[in-house]
């Protein structure tokens, strides 16, 4: 594999320009990181250390290995709702690990309004859940939950990926053969009190843990029966009578240790084999890329660029280099592993997207799995491309990215608009992981094209009604849709409603993408197999 | 190693398998690596000392107090520089809309020097001198809408150096 030859210039004005604009992005980014990890009321605070609990955090440093990497998905999901006040949707997730393995963390973050499951905590969770069965990683759930947020059940319990579906997600995991282990180390109500139950194994502490299809309170209601959460549904009680959890712990830290031993005594599956090698850094410095995305998103960039400062030795092997152009395709390693990479230089064609489809089919036969760098504003349009069949190649590259079996990945480096994210393995495309570059946008449209088509409908609606608008007029049509357009284009909407796995920071994308890479390969392939092409 | 290049002139490289000796062109050195990370090397009986660290596709190599710079040669990579513009005209990839002009006419550039820009489907593209020359001809003004293959700028070649 040849390496690639880097042509930024590092003391140009416009680097430094792209450079300030993104240390400053990502600052903000850190904060607000920060801020959603430890920045709690001293109130809440207190109200856990006078019961006894750790923070979430604290818990994680006890559960997983010391010294390996969380890669933490979704920090900054619900940012943008409920008034900002439910950091990461009250939720904490990610892969870390544990005995030496690869574990799928789910755990509830009591110091965020008692634990309580938003519409996006629920989100949050099932997503964490797919993580665990699309990978088959066994997962740990660290129970400590008020239960929904009853003002907001419609919106949380009813439909198809709604609460429901956490403990269908469960029962999938057990049927897969993927160990789960939960550690009650505060209330399980209601449909929280399946969690442990649907587990294979479960530890609750003594004192704090508690499990009950109703609380004091509801069974109160229902029945005037007056009873301590101790003895309806505590460590002793369902560790030695109904036999709901399995092992009693004194404390957090006994119950975690336990959880931790737990794991070990389950079997570890094989990897799937690809081609792997011993990894090598990239040769060109991954701190360069503050310097080459552009600081507007509009103005294009070579992603080979991007490709030099995440891949193994900067070394990338071009498929088709100079046909297709405006789709760079190649074979690479991340973390010593193989991957195919198709990255955009530009708008989709026809001769672009028929490379896609081809070398995709490669990647797949050779189980080599996909990492798509996403900069697309769409698919070409015109009566040229029409007439050439831009929309139907547009399907072959679709077709054949969902025929895929190998694990696909997605990085939104910087724009992904309209069909363009299809094509690319957007979100419903089901790729293993997906993520966000702290100044990438995410819209089936850019806000400009929305606001001048609906500008375009209102003036034609009114000309036919033989009215004529003014500039003034125009500009009240257009403006709002503009602001909303934005707001809702950007990575921080994005990931508040967790249509991504997180914003990286891209010094990160290449070690996020490793772990990812590594975690995927414990689930088997499948066989490749294609629908029909409209050739 | 296959290929490499030292001062200016290209050479080649092969270990023979299994052994600890390097065919470089038409010799044969041995090559073992010594205690202190370096190496000895054996050549018509004399044996050398020498240090080499490797950065990327560079060799530097420290032989009686003097450094050597090797450079790898990658044989997929091709001599020529790309070659698809080699002509001084900087046609339209897509249709689109002149966003700025950066050049007058008359003007003199360098190869890689930015020429304009242009926006189609939301993206900004410059375009840039294929090779060193004067600006002969700007066709299209800032706003005007083109089609795809439109010359956008033609670039007259600087005349050979004699």
């Amino acid at each position: 594999m040849s390496r690639l030859v880097s042509h930024v210039d590092i003391h140009s004005d416009v680097y430094r320009h792209n450079h300030a604009e993104m240390t400053r992005r990502v600052k903000t980014l850190r904060e607000l990181t920060h801020k959603v990890r430890y920045e709690r009321p001293q109130r809440d605070i207190e109200r856990l250390t006078r019961q006894n609990k750790l923070t979430v955090r604290e818990r994680l440093d006890l559960l997983l290995d010391p010294g390996t990497p969380f890669l933490e998905l979704s920090t900054l999901a619900a940012n943008r709702a409920y008034g900002g006040e439910v950091h990461g949707a009250g939720q904490v997730s990610g892969i870390g690990i544990v005995q030496g393995r690869e574990v799928v963390i789910h755990a509830d973050d009591p110091s965020i309004k008692g634990g309580a499951w938003y519409p996006l905590s629920i989100k949050k969770i099932v997503r964490t859940l797919d993580i665990a069965l699309e990978n088959r990683l066994p997962v740990i759930h660290l129970c400590d939950s008020a239960g929904g947020f009853l003002p907001l059940q419609s919106e949380l319990f009813p439909d198809r990926y709604e609460a429901g579906r956490i403990f269908r997600n469960q029962c999938m995991l057990s049927k897969l053969g993927v160990p789960q282990i939960a550690v009650v180390l505060g209330h399980c109500t209601a449909g929280g009190a399946y969690v442990p139950a649907l587990a294979d194994y479960s530890v609750i502490v003594r004192g704090n843990g508690g499990v009950f299809l109703g609380g004091p309170p509801l069974v109160k209601a229902a029945t005037g029966e007056i009873v301590s959460a101790e003895a309806l549904g505590g460590a002793d009680m369902h560790t030695s009578m109904s036999g709901t959890c399995d092992y009693p712990a004194d404390n957090e830290p006994q119950a975690l240790a336990i959880a931790r031993d737990l794991l070990a005594q389950t079997t570890r599956v094989d990897k799937q084999r690809i081609d792997r090698v011993a990894p090598e850094d990239p040769l060109y410095d991954p701190a360069e890329l503050y310097g080459i995305v552009p600081a507007d998103w509009k103005t294009g960039f070579d992603m080979r660029e991007v490709i030099a400062r995440i891949v193994d030795g900067s070394r990338f092997h071009e498929y088709q280099p100079q046909y297709g152009t405006t789709l760079v395709c190649g074979f690479a390693r991340i973390w010593g592993c193989k991957v195919g990479i198709l990255a955009n230089n530009g708008v989709l064609f026809n001769d672009s997207s028929l490379k896609a489809a081809h070398f995709m089919q490669l990647c797949d036969r050779d189980r080599t799995p996909l990492v798509f760098l996403q900069n697309i504003t769409g698919y070409m349009v015109g009566r040229e491309y029409e007439e050439r069949g831009i929309t139907k190649d547009g399907a072959k590259m679709i077709m054949t990215q969902v025929g895929v079996t190998v694990p696909k990945f997605t990085v939104i480096v910087g724009g992904s608009f309209g069909a363009g994210n299809y094509g690319m393995c957007g979100r419903a495309y089901d790729g293993r992981f997906l993520w966000m570059w702290p100044q990438s946008q995410i819209a089936v449209m850019g806000a400009e094209q929305a606001a001048n088509t609906l500008a375009e409908v209102k003036i034609r609606q009114l000309e036919r009604q033989g009215r004529e608008l003014s500039e003034a007029e125009i500009a009240a049509i257009r403006e709002p849709v503009l602001q909303r357009y934005r707001a809702e284009s950007d990575a921080y909407h994005s990931t508040s409603e967790l249509w991504d796995d997180g914003i990286l920071d891209p010094v990160d994308t290449r070690n996020a993408l490793g772990m990812a890479i590594v975690a995927s390969l414990n689930a088997p392939f499948g066989e490749p197999g294609y629908g029909v092409l409209r050739l | 190693m296959n290929s490499f290049r030292f001062e200016g002139a290209g050479h080649r490289a092969q270990h023979e398998p299994g052994s600890d000796r390097v065919r470089v062109d038409d010799c044969i050195v041995t090559l073992r690596p010594d205690e202190e990370g370096g190496f000895v090397a054996m050549l018509d009986g004399r044996t050398e000392r020498l240090q080499a660290v490797a950065d990327g596709d560079r060799v530097w190599v420290h032989w009686r107090g003097r450094a050597f710079v090797l450079e790898r040669i990658d044989p997929t990579r091709s001599a020529g520089a790309g070659g698809a513009e080699a002509a001084g005209s900087a046609h339209a990839p897509m249709p689109g809309v002149l966003v700025s002009l950066l050049v007058e006419r008359g003007q003199a550039v360098r190869e890689g020097d930015a020429l304009l820009v242009i926006e189609s489907m939301k993206l900004q593209t410059t375009l840039c001198a294929a090779l060193a020359g004067t600006v002969a001809e700007l066709p299209f003004a800032v706003g005007q809408n083109f089609q795809r293959g439109a010359v956008l700028a033609r670039v007259h070649p600087a005349q050979a150096a004699t």
